[in-house]
């Protein structure tokens, strides 16, 4: 058991001062990176971002859950333009 | 199986090869992406505070109305009521629920709804919501507009 001492331990300490190395390197090389401010959208600019859709999650279900019907969306509707 | 186990579901909309590095599928399905030093969030381009009142709006408008408001941002294509129902379809519970759909680019809005609040959410409503949202649209202001939308609506619709 001695005997396995010195070599386990010595491996253990190694790996642990290497992974230090690893992570002071890492720190390093991100030092002094921001992540870049989201510009802010206002209307009389294009719309370049990715179709979004919100929705209310953390609300109790409308109804029990069920299989989506074609009909299911032939509600009201209006719509207009600026 | 046995109980407990913990399994990953194979029909993942998302297959774990076409994922980008960093990035997996959960257990849950969530997907967990690093994100790396340079990267933005990926969060909408809004103030945190538009994107909390918008939450905060959407919350309470589907609570006190007993329907799932939802909001879409983006391309509705040239039927911009056809491209909202598609939308709708495609939110949670859109049988119960109402959409307001904008397309910046075009100048677009669009309300539509689902089939069992039809009744309550109808053209009239609807109207509504889109004269309330046009008319902040018209001063620049996309999320007054929304919330502005929201509220009439909410407002508005019969309780069921």
């Amino acid at each position: 058991m001695d005997q396995l001492l010195v070599p386990v331990g010595m491996t253990v300490v190694v790996l642990c001062l290497l992974a230090v190395a690893l992570c002071i390197v890492s720190m390093a090389f991100s030092f002094g990176l921001k992540r870049p401010k989201i510009a802010e959208y206002t209307l009389d600019q294009r719309w370049e971002n990715g179709p979004t859709l919100f929705s209310a999650t953390e609300i109790q279900p409308m109804a029990l859950s069920r299989h989506f019907e074609p009909g299911d969306t032939e509600g009201g509707s209006a719509s207009g333009k600026w | 199986m046995a109980s407990g186990d913990v399994t990953q579901k194979t029909n993942s909309v998302v297959p774990a090869g076409a994922l980008p590095m960093g990035t997996v599928v959960t257990s849950s399905g969530r997907i967990s992406a690093a994100l790396y030093p340079g990267d933005d969030f990926g969060t909408p381009p809004f103030s945190r505070e538009e994107l909390v009142l918008l939450d905060d709006t959407l919350s309470e408008a589907s609570e006190v109305a007993s329907v799932r408001f939802s909001v879409y941002i983006g391309d509705l294509g040239s039927d911009v009521v056809a491209g909202a129902r598609e939308i709708l379809a495609q939110a949670p519970e859109p049988a119960h629920g109402a959409l307001i759909a904008v397309s910046p680019n075009s100048k677009d809005v669009a309300v539509v709804s689902g089939a069992l609040v039809a009744g309550r959410v109808n053209d009239r409503v609807a109207e509504l919501g889109v004269s309330a949202a046009l008319a902040s649209f018209k001063q620049g202001n996309l999320i007054d507009g929304l919330v502005a939308a929201l509220r009439v609506m909410a407002t508005a619709v019969d309780r069921p």
